[in-house]
């Protein structure tokens, strides 16, 4: 029996590593090692060979592993993130448990251990002037939390203390701020300021003995399922709530436009935070639903800039491909209203139009409120409902909740109101609530659907992780891609116009472990093989640049935690060698030398593809992206987001010659891009026709600026071609799928005579397929990354890696 | 009180810009924070190389308008070189670990900090440098809460 814990935590500037020794008859849990090392920004890189080493040095080996214990915070975002997506990728990769503990909690129980009793408050940094505070009552039978974990201003932090009273302060925020501590309480030194391992193994026993610990126990600990404790939302986030709270009816109006109505018929649900705009419509609303206990404009009003309130509201909108609700191209369809406070959200409101009943709107809302609170650090639901309402008893039930008792004459004609409690309705979404594009990639590496997939030597998993995407691929030996998933934030991230970092980073971390397990699943499905598992695998490969810092660091962190449990190699891939190979899926014999253009919503560039692994950017934009172009022009045109197909269904209809905007750079000669004055240029037009009071015909203008972008994209690819004298031509990266720039490349490379490669719509944009296919190049090769490598925000293709 | 503009220099060389933020690297202590703003071409960029090989730091120091943050741990202090210029929105920041880096154990210094002047700490010390003719650099600062010492003493170290 396999009797060893390992516990870290990397929540803030220290790494807290810790073995424990099981004991299942007793429930305890023995320190055999406890180590702290420091690891200012660096966690991802010292976490996994930290781990090895402590292994090694107690003679310990991965075998003896049965179950992995992580600190999930509060601290430091991406520090959190780093802790649990290693423990995630360890855990897996071992095939055991995983649990999570407070790291205020692991730096409590520190204190008892060392004797410490009576009152002691943990304080971590939240930076920006911010703390996470918590209490606890440190007794000889052990600690007893006073409060849930929330953030705080740290010139609140006396008033919060108390003055004089009895109390031992610890944590990292004293590094800034133990002056304000000085009269509330004794400060902690400096050697008491981090978590140490065997405050983690104490927290995991602790949690043992009230269930929610077993190192037997799969199911209870899912490492799918454990996420970070935040407390707060995405700055994005609050700057909207903030935004959405005023009313300034104008202000929240100024992207409503008229548009034609939509094109495609039918009608979308979409779902996104009140807005002080949609107010009246829901005191409409009220008074037709909830009858005598109606709130008014004005108290819904006094809501919506609360900080511990969320709420949402759901709304029928008629075209179906925009993302973002506009007043006056929306209906109100529901709504609901949250109330976080110290550990629960009180359900305030909960309503739907009666004419759309029965289509799960109430239950998608409360998911929405209940991810909201669950950022915020709640971990119930509590509300209250009408004794008679027995439809809502049932609803509520359904979705988890126990009636505990009721309150009576509540309401203001005296009716009773039923209590109902319970863990928070989270959405039962396979994979964060994201949709799970499947086989892709694997579809087209020529299988029929149905057939068995053959599978030759082992495999190498991807991870891809570099932006608003979270990919997994496995890959045998024989380069065929056995299994690929997909899962896409872009609900996520629609409405802000473009992606968060923040949230990317946050869904991520939700994502990666079913990703990867649904990737193993659809491998045993397509090959006919149950028996496949991560002992399959010869290599674990990741993108490691360029992209999204944080959320890069969630996909490598991953990797590096599976492939130490598997004892297999890891391979980092630059994500943008992995979209010029993304044309082997579409055609797996290509050779180089090729030219090939890439063009996304990050990248602009056309590349010299003299061999696999040597590469010359031949140039690239100076300013902005295209996929960046076409949504800045879009969110100026108010089509929504993302642009690319909104502009490119809007210029179907458009006349391509109709306005004359410039083609920068046509004839510079050279192979550089530049697309910010092309958008200016559309802006300034926008303007212009409004101010002369002309009606602007939105579909030419969209056909133009397509048309500027298309002539210099073309031109340049075309002197690229001859000047190399390549006779392959390919495409990468999510504007690849405008179907106007696909007929544009098909006549060019007609009248070249050169072959034009496409990949399918689904290898253009960012996917694990693609990375797997360079990872088996460099796994052929020899060409392996330490676990001590780090992520980049950017890495050039030119240079070798 | 502070938050008012001073002339600390007029420099008409490189090596001179580089001296005077020479002097400047002198009086700082973990936690400072320096943000660089000008004209293009003012030379924020050598302004940091002369900070940097100040500090200590051997390694070459070159513009971070890819990688956003470059940290250089060789010196008498860590030296954190950020250019915010590529960003377009300050939540971004929040994905380079910006606020740990500058609420951290090391010098920060932020070119174009002044595209997201509400995302910038209360205690720094403002560096403006402008082209003023043939050569010729102008050198200001202003100096906000605690950051009034460095000023101090970078004004004494020049005269």
């Amino acid at each position: 029996m396999n009797n060893y814990v390992v516990a870290f935590d990397t929540a803030n500037e220290m790494i807290s590593l810790g073995i424990g020794l099981l004991d299942r008859a007793k429930k305890t849990i023995e320190c055999v090692a406890s180590r702290e090392v420091g690891a200012f920004r660096a966690s991802n890189v010292k976490l996994l060979p930290e781990i090895d080493a402590l292994l090694a040095d107690t003679g310990i080996s991965r075998g003896d592993v049965s179950c992995v214990v992580c600190g999930r915070g509060p601290g430091s975002f991406t520090g959190v993130r780093i802790c649990l997506a290693s423990a995630k990728g360890v855990a897996i990769g071992l095939g055991v448990p995983l649990f999570g503990v407070s790291t205020s909690d692991a730096q409590a129980w520190q204190q008892w251990a060392s004797g410490v009793r009576g009152s002691v408050v943990v304080l971590g940094d939240a930076m920006r002037k911010e703390v996470y505070p918590v209490r606890y009552h440190v007794s000889d039978c052990g600690i007893e939390r006073l409060n849930s974990d929330t953030v705080m201003k740290a010139a609140a932090l006396p008033e919060w203390l108390g003055s004089g009273s009895d109390q031992h302060i610890v944590g990292d925020a004293l590094k800034k701020y133990s002056d304000l501590c000085e009269d509330c309480g004794s400060v902690a030194g400096e050697e008491e300021r981090y978590p140490t391992g065997a405050g983690l193994l104490l927290a995991a026993q602790e949690a043992w003995a009230k269930g929610s610990f077993d190192p037997d126990d799969g199911a209870l600990g899912d490492p799918c399922v454990l996420l970070p404790v935040y407390t707060r939302l995405s700055d994005a986030e609050e700057h909207e709530r903030i935004k959405f709270a005023k009313q300034d009816a104008e202000a929240n109006a100024v992207e409503a436009k008229d548009l034609e109505s939509g094109v495609q018929g039918g009608s979308v649900i979409r779902y996104q935070p009140l807005e002080a705009a949609w107010v009246p419509a829901v005191a409409a609303m009220e008074s037709q639903v909830m009858g005598t206990d109606a709130w008014n404009d004005a108290q819904i009003l006094d809501e919506l800039p609360r900080p511990d309130r969320t709420w949402w509201a759901a709304f029928e909108v008629a075209d179906t491909r925009k993302r973002t609700v506009n007043v006056g191209e929306a209906k109100l369809v529901g709504y609901a209203g949250g109330w976080i406070n110290d550990g629960q959200v009180q359900l305030l409101k909960v309503a739907s139009d009666p004419a759309y009943r029965r289509q799960g709107i109430a239950q998608e809302l409360l998911a929405h409120i209940a991810l909201d609170a669950r950022d915020l650090g709640a971990k119930e639901m509590t509300l209250e409902v009408r004794a008679s309402n027995t439809g809502a008893h049932a609803f509520y039930e359904r979705l988890g909740l126990k009636n505990i008792g009721i309150r009576p004459r509540y309401y203001s004609d005296g009716e009773n109101a039923c209590i109902y409690e319970g863990p928070l309705p989270l959405s039962e979404h396979d994979v964060a609530g994201m949709e799970l594009r499947l086989n892709a990639a694997a579809a087209h590496a020529g299988e029929a659907a149905g057939d068995r997939v053959p599978l030759e030597g082992k495999l190498i998993l991807a991870i891809e992780s570099s932006c608003d995407e979270t990919a997994a691929a496995l890959i045998d030996e024989a380069g065929t891609i056995v299994a690929d998933v997909v899962a896409s934030q872009i609900d996520f991230h629609s409405r802000f116009g473009g992606v968060v970092p923040e949230i990317a980073s946050r869904k991520h971390i939700e994502a990666i472990g079913g990703v990867v397990i649904e990737c193993l699943a659809q491998a045993r499905e397509r090959t006919g093989r149950a028996d496949l598992s991560w002992d399959d695998l010869a290599a674990v490969s990741v993108t490691y640049a360029p992209g999204l810092v944080g959320a890069l660091v969630v996909g490598a962190a991953f990797a590096k935690g599976l492939a130490w449990a598997c004892d297999v190699p890891l391979i980092g891939v630059n994500h943008l060698e992995g979209h010029l190979y993304a044309n082997k899926i579409a055609c797996p014999d290509i050779k180089p030398p090729m030219v090939v253009s890439l063009v996304s919503g990050g990248h602009t560039m056309l590349v010299h593809v003299k061999d696999w692994g040597s590469y010359e950017t031949m140039g690239s934009t100076l300013d902005d992206a295209v996929g960046e172009a076409f949504d800045k022009v879009a969110k100026a045109m108010g089509l929504g987001y993302p642009g690319g197909p909104l502009i490119s269904a809007l210029a179907e209809k458009g006349n391509p010659k109709a306005v004359r905007f410039p083609r920068a750079l046509m004839h510079s000669g050279d192979f550089q891009f530049s697309l910010s004055g092309l958008k200016t240029s559309v802006m300034t037009y926008l303007q212009k026709e409004q101010q002369a009071g002309r009606e602007i015909n939105q579909a030419d203008v969209a056909a133009s600026f397509q048309a500027a972008v298309i002539d210099v994209q073309v031109a340049k690819a075309r002197t690229a071609l001859r000047q190399t004298g390549a006779k392959e031509f390919c495409l990468g990266g999510g504007v690849a799928a405008n179907p106007e720039l696909r007929h544009a490349y098909e006549a060019m490379c007609h009248q070249l005579g050169v072959r034009l490669t496409m990949p399918p719509l689904s290898a253009c944009t960012d996917n694990a397929a693609m990375i797997a296919l360079v990872a088996l190049d460099r796994y052929k090769q020899g060409k392996f990354f330490g676990l001590d490598c780090d992520v980049k925000a950017h890495a050039p293709l030119d240079e070798a890696y | 009180m502070s938050d008012k503009w001073v002339e600390i220099a007029r420099t008409s060389s490189v090596e001179e810009t580089q001296a005077c933020a020479a002097a400047l690297a002198d009086v700082l202590d973990a936690g400072a924070v320096v943000t660089l703003d000008g004209d293009l071409g003012a030379g924020k960029t050598h302004f940091t190389q002369g900070l940097a090989a100040a500090l200590g730091v051997e390694q070459a120091v070159t513009s971070p308008t890819f990688n956003l943050v470059i940290e250089y741990t060789d010196g008498r202090i860590p030296l954190y070189h950020f250019d915010l210029y590529r960003l377009d929105s300050p939540y971004q920041l929040e994905d380079l670990a910006f606020y740990e880096y500058v609420e951290g154990d090391g010098v920060s210094c932020i070119e174009w900090a002044s595209k997201f002047p509400e995302e910038m700490p209360e205690d720094r010390l403002e560096v403006y440098l402008s082209v003023e003719g043939e050569g010729v650099r102008a050198i200001r600062a202003c100096a906000h809460g605690s950051a009034e010492a460095m000023l101090q003493g970078w004004q004494a170290a020049l005269a």
